[in-house]
């Protein structure tokens, strides 16, 4: 598993799941959401909560996408 | 539209686990529409009374719960598969298991334990009566059979009681869920058959939980294949810890309050997100989509409970009067004869009174609970513990003349009602003050007479104020140590949120130099847990008697000493149909007791002893609490009328003792009136002036109304007591007893504003009625309105006003010895030791120092034969009694207190026995026979050198320490670090010589350091001394000086600053009221707002201080009007710039700061 934290851009279904997103210039999408969950973080220092999805891409990665604010992803680590 | 109900829900009374008020979690249950609402806190049941009053207000259903700890169902674990941490616990629970284990009641029998298994957290339901009764044994058993703070629910207790109780399997830290997430499945499935197996397949659910953590959804896939394998019901829950999801942040620095760790560490009980607050039906839904059933069952559970505490058959504690008779005659013989005891002759008009009283406790059912008090009241005069009775229940003339207080309600014209009445069917509330030193005598009496499963100790709530708030908020934050103390010490007692207010308004605050945008969201946090609980105490005095097993109506647990606790507070306690009796412990009663010793082998202790006995005069035994002292004596009043009353009862504060300078009491009326008078409600009500004018004939007495005379007559038209606001609601707008009783209750408790101008509202439109005009009613109204902070019951202040007389004549008449007692039961009173000790001077008494070969433990009084020649250039130990003192009594003149050892630093018990003992066998003759004979640590030796109790067998202190060092074996010599030493004055500290051939001895001032040191006081002389010629110089005045000083003149004080406090004020602008302590007594200081406002950052820090003022006489006392306050260090460096030579040139160093 490597730790990434870069931004991401994510296209999300209607309820807001993640069914796409590019990486380093490659595209994945979406097989399934394997996990799904929420972290406070540290909210004395007025960081926001974050929406944390475990994705399996088509292409068999697993990937976990952190959605920061509207619009904002990131994305945390790689599970090779 | 989906409907939910919340079934796992921790409300603050899980101690530091519940991040929402009960008050907002059943508010937010009812806005978001559901029916019912479980309160479900960890191991206890002290939400649910307040729960059912809340719930039945807001119109949902109350679900009592419980989240207990249990043991395995299972087999054990094997131990590599439990971390270090639940390893360690397990071994500091088997430790403190064994300390305990001695300490197990052999009536519940318990289970024993060698090492205590895994727990798992199961949540219980009640659905209804029955299921709580279950609750409370099972809770009770699982505290008192364990160490405390390590309560276990064994197996074979929960297969006992189990009757009307659902269960689920419980969080994340259930077995199941546990299991199931080790992949456990087999192990699983065996402990959910098991629990069916127990609960019946009808009361055991899987439960389900969605907290949107890492592998949640996974879990609860597989915690349904699980029910749908075994055949079990699931059912949705949330885990709840507040109410709505901004509530995180306090739910989670609460998380690490508890686990003592800061926001910035990472503990494992932190939780990942703020998904565990009440969710709406929809959200549930949603979270379960998959799983319908599981929020429908909610439903269906919560549709089979009702409310755990219904109405319920009396618990009042049953007394089997001798010889089988039957309850009510015993009281009324008991009663009768009583009478005759205190009244002589039972006229009809007693007779009258007694038959009704009667009647309503019988009516009521409380004879038995009257016996049972009237037994434990006859058991304390029996082994000789003083007592006195106090509150409402001196209303009541039956009370009176069953010997439990010694107010004559009948004589007084109180009203039975304020205590006791059909309409309001209360129960009674007895308190009995008892010698502080034996009052556990008493409480064991009533353990061993009705039997410990009957009997239980009172719970109480340490709650989070605004300093502990903010220290456990502070630390949680990361603030440092240094930092949250210097703010906390700076906050006055103030609820938590009420900081942000309380910050801006007292100058001590504002101008502190803090700045306190730092902690901004501190406050607000702070604000956010107000009142919250943080653990359980025990109240000081509150016991519950009942006649059934006290298991089947509350928990019972382990509180700090050893005592078994019920888990509810006084008021939760009387909910639950309970009568509260309560056993205090009064440190001036064991005072008296002690002062009765002291003087019973003397003479004057004869002609006293034969005073205090019980006295019947023409047949009739006078009222009084414990004894007969010569009632209405002069002397003593003409000392209360002086003001002179420190050390006595009630009368002593600085706030007393102007008013009695002004009041010119001379009869025991004035007395009652005085120890009402000063309480918020007389002061805020304006009632202060007009009374202390009319008392002394200075003011008409008018009556708004005719129908008030009769009621305001004895306190001169000024309305002072709660008995005479429910007679003029009663008179004036025609209020039923109820009513005014309502009245009444609403004006001593807190939340009163907004149903005080209801109740005006109401009153007004009543007298009306009755013919009353409307400003008149009006202005009557306004009078009473006062009293929504505190108003006082006559009766009490008459129980009070007695033992204020008995003590005001021992210290008149007998100051040695009272003071002596005084200051054997210290910490007590408003004043500190070292303040009895100059007030006792004072009184022409002299100090003897400590010593090894005369003192007692205690202090102690001797007679001296002649006065001690004083040493060259020391003062002498005894003073004149100053010109303007009261004349001694001849008796008086020829005594000495002598100070006890006890107070002596780091002395413990069975160092001060052996000592004794020692010197009960021959007296220590030098130091080497005194070290030989008693071996004690060189530190508790040092001190003793330090107080000055070593001085008889080597008078040089110096040398007593080199003795010492040599003889106890060490090579350095001792000395108190400066750190030690409470005062720091301009010269510095002295300085041992480092020779061991230098011994002059230290100065008198280094002495007196030492003794403040080693005793908490000092003893040959008082700090301001060392200054008085300096200080002279300077124009400022002692205390005695002051006194005879022009009025009106402007003056110059200094001392030791004593209880600097700020009472309420009619104006509600703040005062400041304290006194200045210096050799020859006390000065009175009166700080008013603007100066204040100037200087009110100085007045709570600084101990030592300079104030210049106008002199105002009050009656025959006076006082300082502050201009100009400096700390004393301050006044004399600036003063001693402007002197040109002499020792004194060198500005002293600045004091460290406090902080």
């Amino acid at each position: 598993m490597r730790t990434v934290n870069q931004p991401v851009q994510v296209q999300t279904d209607a309820q807001g799941r993640p069914v796409k997103f590019s990486f380093q210039g490659q595209r994945y999408w979406v097989q399934t959401i394997i996990d799904f969950w929420r972290e406070s973080g540290r909210w004395w220092d007025h960081e926001p909560e974050r929406q944390i999805y475990r994705v399996q891409t088509t292409s068999g990665g697993v990937f976990e996408l952190e959605h920061l604010s509207a619009g904002h992803w990131q994305l945390y680590c790689i599970f090779d | 539209m989906t409907e939910f109900v919340h079934l796992h829900v921790h409300s603050p009374y899980s101690f530091l686990d519940g991040g929402s008020s009960l008050d907002r979690l059943v508010q937010q249950a009812a806005a978001l529409g559901m029916p019912a609402l479980a309160v479900t806190d960890h191991n206890n049941l002290s939400a649910i009374p307040d729960l059912h009053r809340l719930a039945r207000e807001a119109g949902v259903l109350p679900i009592t719960g419980c989240e207990v700890d249990v043991e395995a169902a299972g087999p054990e674990q094997n131990a590599s598969e439990q971390t270090t941490q639940e390893q360690n616990a397990r071994k500091r629970n088997s430790q403190a298991q064994n300390a305990l284990r001695s300490r197990r009641p052999s009536f519940l029998g318990g289970s024993g334990h060698d090492l205590p298994p895994r727990t798992y957290h199961l949540t219980l339901l009640a659905t209804g009566p029955e299921g709580y009764r279950s609750l409370c044994r099972l809770l009770s058993r699982a505290h008192l059979d364990h160490p405390r703070g390590a309560p276990l629910v064994t197996w074979e207790n929960l297969a006992a009681h189990k009757e009307g109780l659902i269960a689920l399997s419980g969080c994340r830290r259930g077995e199941i869920p546990t299991l199931v997430r080790q992949r456990r499945f087999t192990a699983a499935r065996a402990v959910a058959e098991k629990y069916r197996a127990l609960f019946g397949p009808e009361n055991f659910f899987i439960e389900l939980i969605h907290e949107l953590v890492p592998g949640n959804l996974h879990q609860i896939e597989l915690l349904v294949e699980l029910a749908e394998a075994t055949g079990l019901p699931y059912v949705a829950s949330n885990n709840v810890h507040y109410a709505e999801k901004a509530d995180f942040a306090v739910h989670d620095i609460l998380t690490c309050v508890r686990t003592l760790t800061t926001l910035e560490d990472v503990h494992r009980e932190r939780r990942l997100n703020a998904e565990n607050y009440l969710k709406s039906p929809d959200a549930m839904a949603a979270l379960f989509a998959r799983w319908p059933q599981a929020v429908a069952n909610s439903v269906a559970i919560a549709a089979r409970c009702r409310p755990a505490l219904d109405a319920h058959e009396p618990l009042f504690p049953a007394f089997t009067p001798p010889g089988g008779i039957p309850a009510p005659q015993y009281l009324r013989d008991l009663t009768f004869a009583g009478a005759r005891r205190r009244y002589g002759r039972v006229t009809p008009a007693i007779q009258a009174r007694l038959e009704n009283e009667l009647h309503v406790i019988h009516a009521l059912g409380f004879d038995e609970y009257f016996l049972a008090v009237w037994d434990i009241a006859r058991y304390a005069r029996e082994k000789g513990i003083r007592f006195a009775g106090r509150g409402s229940a001196a209303d009541s003339a039956v009370a009176y003349c069953l010997g439990l207080t010694g107010v004559d309600a009948i004589g007084r014209g109180l009203m039975f009602e304020r205590f006791l009445s059909l309409e309001r069917a209360q129960k009674p509330d007895i308190d009995l003050d008892f010698d502080a030193r034996r009052r556990d005598e008493v409480a064991a009496y009533v353990y061993q007479r009705y039997g410990a499963e009957h009997v239980a100790s009172v719970a109480t709530y340490n709650t989070f104020q605004a300093r502990s708030a903010v220290r456990d908020l502070g630390k949680a934050m990361g603030f440092t140590e240094e930092e949250i103390g210097r703010l906390a010490k700076r906050l006055p007692h103030a609820p938590a949120d009420a900081i942000a207010d309380v910050i801006q308004r007292l100058p001590e605050l504002r101008k502190s130099g803090l700045d306190f945008s730092r902690y901004a969201h501190l406050f607000q946090l702070a604000a956010a847990v107000a009142g919250f609980p943080r653990h359980y105490g025990t109240h000081l005095g509150g016991l519950v008697i009942s006649r059934r097993p006290i298991t089947d109506i509350a928990p019972l647990q382990w509180a700090a000493k050893g005592v078994a606790i019920v888990q509810y507070d006084k008021d939760q306690v009387e909910e639950l149909g309970l009568i509260k009796l309560d056993l205090l412990s009064l440190r001036m009663l064991s005072a008296v007791a002690d002062a009765e010793t002291l003087l019973a082998p003397q003479p004057e202790g004869a002609a006293l002893g034969a005073l205090m006995a019980p006295a019947v005069v023409q047949g009739r035994e006078a009222p009084g609490s414990f004894d007969t002292l010569p009632a209405e004596d002069p002397e003593t009043y003409a000392m209360i009328r002086r003001g002179e009353t420190i050390g006595v009862f009630q009368l002593e504060s600085p706030a007393q003792r102007a008013l009695q300078s002004r009041l010119g009491a001379d009869h025991f009326e004035d007395l009652v009136a005085s120890v009402a008078l000063i309480r918020p409600g007389p002061i805020e009500g304006n009632m202060v002036e007009p009374f202390i004018a009319r008392r002394r004939g200075l003011q008409e007495i008018t009556y708004l109304h005719p129908q008030l005379r009769p009621i305001l007559e004895k306190t001169y038209g000024v309305v002072l007591f709660q008995e005479q606001v429910i007679q003029i609601a009663t008179v004036i707008a025609g209020f039923t007893p109820g009513e005014a009783d309502r009245l009444r209750r609403v004006m001593t408790h807190a939340r009163s504003r907004r149903d005080m101008e209801e109740i005006g509202r109401e009153f007004v439109a009543r007298a009306r009625q009755r013919g009353v005009e409307k400003e008149v009613a009006e202005t009557i109204f306004s009078y009473i309105q006062g009293y929504a902070g505190y108003g006082f019951c006559e009766a009490h202040a008459a129980a009070f006003a007695d033992t204020a007389y008995k003590t005001a004549y021992l210290a008149r008449h007998y100051p040695a010895h009272f003071f002596a007692a005084l200051l054997s039961n210290q910490p007590m009173g408003f004043y500190p030791a070292s303040t009895l000790l100059v007030e006792a001077r004072r009184r022409g008494v002299a100090i003897l120092p400590p010593d090894v070969n005369k003192s007692e433990a205690e202090f102690s009084v001797e007679r001296l034969e002649a006065l001690p020649v004083p040493s060259p250039g020391e003062r002498p130990p005894t003073q004149a009694p100053p010109a303007q003192s009261p004349r001694l009594a001849a008796s008086s003149a020829r005594w000495a207190i002598r100070v006890g050892l006890r107070p002596v630093r780091a002395l413990e018990e069975k160092h001060l026995q052996a000592l004794l003992a020692q010197r009960r066998q021959r007296r220590f003759t030098d130091l080497y026979d005194f070290c030989q004979r008693l071996p004690l640590p060189r530190d508790v030796a040092e001190n003793l050198v330090f107080a000055g109790a070593l001085a008889s067998l080597e008078p040089n202190r110096r040398r007593a320490l080199w003795t010492l060092a040599r003889l106890l074996g060490s090579s350095r010599p001792p000395e108190p670090s400066p750190q030690q030493l409470s005062l720091a004055l301009p010269w510095e500290a002295g300085r041992l010589a480092a020779a061991p051939s230098a011994l002059q001895d230290f100065s008198a001032l280094e002495k007196m350091q030492q003794e403040l040191f080693a005793l908490g006081f000092s003893v040959e002389h008082h700090p301001l001394e060392f200054w008085r010629p300096h200080l002279r110089r300077l124009g400022v005045k002692s205390s005695r000086e002051v006194q005879a000083a022009q009025p009106g003149s402007v003056v110059q004080v200094a001392g030791v600053a004593i209880r600097p406090h700020r009472p309420p004020t009619k104006s509600g602008r703040i005062v400041v009221f304290l006194s200045l302590e210096d050799e020859t007594g006390l000065v009175d200081v009166t700080v008013f707002p603007q100066v204040y406002e100037k200087y009110g950052q100085i007045l709570f820090t600084e101990p030592l201080l300079w104030i210049r003022g106008r002199l105002e006489q009050r009656g025959q006392g006076q006082a300082v009007l502050a201009q100009q306050i400096a700390p004393l260090q301050e006044f004399l460096a600036a003063a001693g710039n402007s002197i040109a030579s002499g020792a004194m040139n060198r500005p002293g160093p600045r004091r460290k700061g406090k902080g």
